[in-house]
């Protein structure tokens, strides 16, 4: 076996276990901190709260984590996330009044957004930041198209489908479960060892007869898919349509990813651990509030938290790798692969 | 053209003609992004052609209107364009602008000056701003996008915690009256952008800093093997962006008359597009200012004829993202066939 796939094999079984265990400890270290401050911490009411809260950003993570695994950058998911928002609250009733039916049009929808990302990147060799830009452009103006100011609703047998209780369990951490699972298939499929691939080294994946443009599409597909089921959670708990893009929410998906130990680069990392990321995100959110910090601080702290996590990793790898790492990927895979990605 | 019988006159005319197009073909190899300025600014013009066209642009103050609106977008882009040609990308932006302007007007009312101690304060505060995070990006080793990011985001909470969310202050009075000034039938501020532009194109292509930035966009390896001491350079690239969204923040509050926590926030992802649309590499080390005065131009008159419009201001954005795209992959083609 080569070097490239005794790596992606390995990857690909075990994940990233020293990046996902780390994010493991934040995560008992907050729950620990979260059952100290907050009063009745683990009842069913604010389980119910932190899944809710959880789940738009733990599924909107792990699409971008899908993304960043092939060593591109998403900067479309809020718009995506505005836009289908904004088209169940105007659209739905011309769906039939069918909810299974708009649910699977709204996730077929960010699918297909996605999968002109994915054209953009792997046929027309767009870099990832500039397509993603473009869509998130385009989506923003749509969304603002379908409803130019906050309003709307949702029927409310909708809202409690995706964001009452599933028997037991809160519907969003069922929402969660069924991602997550849907992320462990795929990456246990052959599209999860040829994403791996495709971000390890993309030209050594072409040359090896990995289908990398197909890889791309379906990459972005995916991850579009992820932003519908997202939109689905997020409209579902909000009752309400918002045209509004909420940049808090990107720094913070992009804060989940590094977090759950996928490194911006590509080839590494798993969307489990973004999930984790997230939790970690909305405890520590919690907790500051419950301590009565007011919501003014929590971005200097989610930033602080940001930058605490990728510098160790960051000191501690090999500099000549990070020389050479300038904004997506070394430089020479780009040149090589003919800037595929 | 030069078989027999031919006029001399013919001759020389065409003569010239061919040393032209002998020249202007080696200026495009020599300049390889040329193209790319022309054709944005080309498509600038086009935009206010078919405007005027359609009855949608009437005036001429309209233009004008747009050109001073690029204005702002320029400065902000020059940052972006920098940083950019060094290899790394700049997402604090938002926040750089916003903190400036608010530290700005903070400063001037409370020293009760003309105004000038509020401005070099802001200017220099924003390029503390630069140099942490260039210290993130060359010591730490972080990826620019994440060390950029986080800034934002913390900026993002000191504005809210200090402002409460509402506008602040007022900006100086002197300020005010020279950015919403003219000079004739030209605002001061169109001066200041012509200004801004040569300087930076000086800056960049006239410097050995300059240059630096590029060498290091180019291959960072190669950069620091020849010498040049890669780390110091990129603090100095992002100092430098920083002081320009600091530049920004300080007109903007002129212009506004005052400074308020959500200015920045339409800066940044315009501010990327304006220098893709500029013909300049998101890979680094190719590119000029020029160019990206070119696509800041073109965004703010898709924005300005869209007014005069009954089109819903959502066209902007549509419109936009495609022209983007398009733009990317012809700059893409050419470089790929020549």
């Amino acid at each position: 076996m080569t070097p490239l796939v005794k790596g992606v094999a390995a990857r690909v079984r075990g994940g990233n276990p020293p990046a996902i265990l780390g994010s493991l400890v934040v995560l008992a270290v907050l729950l620990l901190l979260y059952g100290s401050v907050k009063e009745e911490a683990f009842s069913n009411f604010t389980l119910q709260e932190v899944a809710t809260a959880t789940a738009t950003l733990a599924i909107l993570a792990v699409g971008q984590t899908v993304v960043v695994i092939s060593g591109g950058f998403d900067f479309s998911p809020v718009a995506v996330l505005a836009f289908l928002n904004v088209f169940l609250v105007t659209q739905a009733e011309h769906l039939g009044g069918s909810y299974v039916l708009t649910a699977i049009v709204v996730v077929a929808i960010g699918a297909a957004i996605g999968a002109i990302n994915g054209i953009l990147v792997g046929f027309l060799r767009i870099q990832s930041i500039i397509a993603t830009i473009s869509m998130f452009f385009v989506l923003s103006g749509g969304a603002l198209a379908l409803l130019d100011q906050p309003g709307g609703s949702v029927p409310t047998n909708f809202s409690l489908a995706l964001s009452g209780e599933w028997g037991p369990i809160p519907a969003s951490a069922g929402v969660i479960a069924i991602v997550g699972l849907l992320w462990i298939l795929l990456k246990n499929l052959r599209f999860g060892r040829h994403l791996y691939a495709v971000g390890s080294n993309a030209a050594a994946a072409f040359a090896r007869g990995v289908p990398v443009r197909g890889t791309l599409v379906a990459t972005y597909a995916f991850a579009g898919l992820f932003y519908g089921v997202a939109a689905l959670n997020y409209t579902a708990a909000t009752a309400s349509g918002d045209p509004r893009i909420n940049f808090v929410l990107l720094v913070q998906l992009f804060a989940a990813v590094v977090i759950g130990g996928t490194a911006f680069g590509g080839g590494r990392g798993g969307a489990i651990g973004s999930i984790v990321g997230a939790l970690c995100l909305i405890l520590l959110e919690s907790i500051l509030f419950s301590v009565g910090v007011a919501s003014y601080y929590t971005p200097i702290v989610f930033g602080a938290v940001l930058l605490a996590v990728v510098l160790p990793s960051a000191i501690g790898s090999d500099a000549n790798r990070f020389a050479r790492r300038i904004l997506v990927r070394p430089r020479h895979t780009a040149a090589s692969a003919g800037g595929e990605g | 053209m030069e078989v027999g019988g031919a006029h001399p006159a013919d001759v020389t005319a065409s003569a010239t003609f061919t040393k032209l197009v002998a020249r202007w073909r080696e200026a495009l190899s020599r300049y390889p992004n040329l193209r790319a300025v022309l054709t944005v600014w080309l498509v600038f013009l086009a935009v206010f052609a078919l405007g005027a066209a359609l009855g949608w642009v009437t005036h001429l103050s309209q233009v004008e209107t747009a050109l001073v609106l690029a204005v702002f977008a320029l400065v902000v882009a020059f940052g972006q364009n920098v940083v950019i040609l060094s290899g790394g990308i700049d997402l604090s932006v938002p926040l750089t602008i916003t903190s400036a302007g608010i530290f700005m007007t903070e400063l001037a009312s409370s020293s009760g000056s003309h105004g000038i101690l509020g401005i070099v304060g802001a200017l220099a505060f924003a390029t503390a701003i630069g140099v942490w995070n260039g210290v993130w990006v060359a010591y730490l080793k972080v990826s620019p996008l994440i060390a950029t990011l986080g800034t934002n985001i913390i900026l993002t909470g000191v504005v809210l915690a200090y402002s409460q969310g509402k506008p602040i202050g007022s900006a100086p009075q002197p300020l005010i009256d020279f950015m919403t000034g003219s000079v004739g039938p030209f605002s001061n501020v169109l001066f200041m952008g012509i200004i801004f532009t040569i300087v930076a194109t000086l800056l960049l292509l006239r410097t050995t800093f300059g240059r630096r930035i590029y060498a290091i966009g180019n291959s960072p390896d190669v950069s620091y093997l020849s010498g040049i001491r890669t780390r110091g350079v990129t603090i100095a690239v992002y100092a430098l962006a920083s002081f320009s969204y600091g530049l920004a923040g300080v007109m903007l509050s002129g212009w506004n008359r005052n400074a308020s926590p959500l200015m920045g926030d339409p800066f940044l992802f315009p501010s990327i597009a304006a220098v893709v649309l500029g013909g300049t590499s998101i890979l680094g080390g190719r590119g000029n200012v020029v160019g990206t005065a070119g696509g800041a131009a073109l965004f703010t008159a898709i924005g300005t004829i869209l007014a005069a419009t009954t089109l819903p201001p959502s066209t902007r954005d549509i419109i936009i993202g495609v022209v983007l795209i398009v733009a990317v992959v012809m700059i893409q083609r050419e470089r790929v066939t020549g």
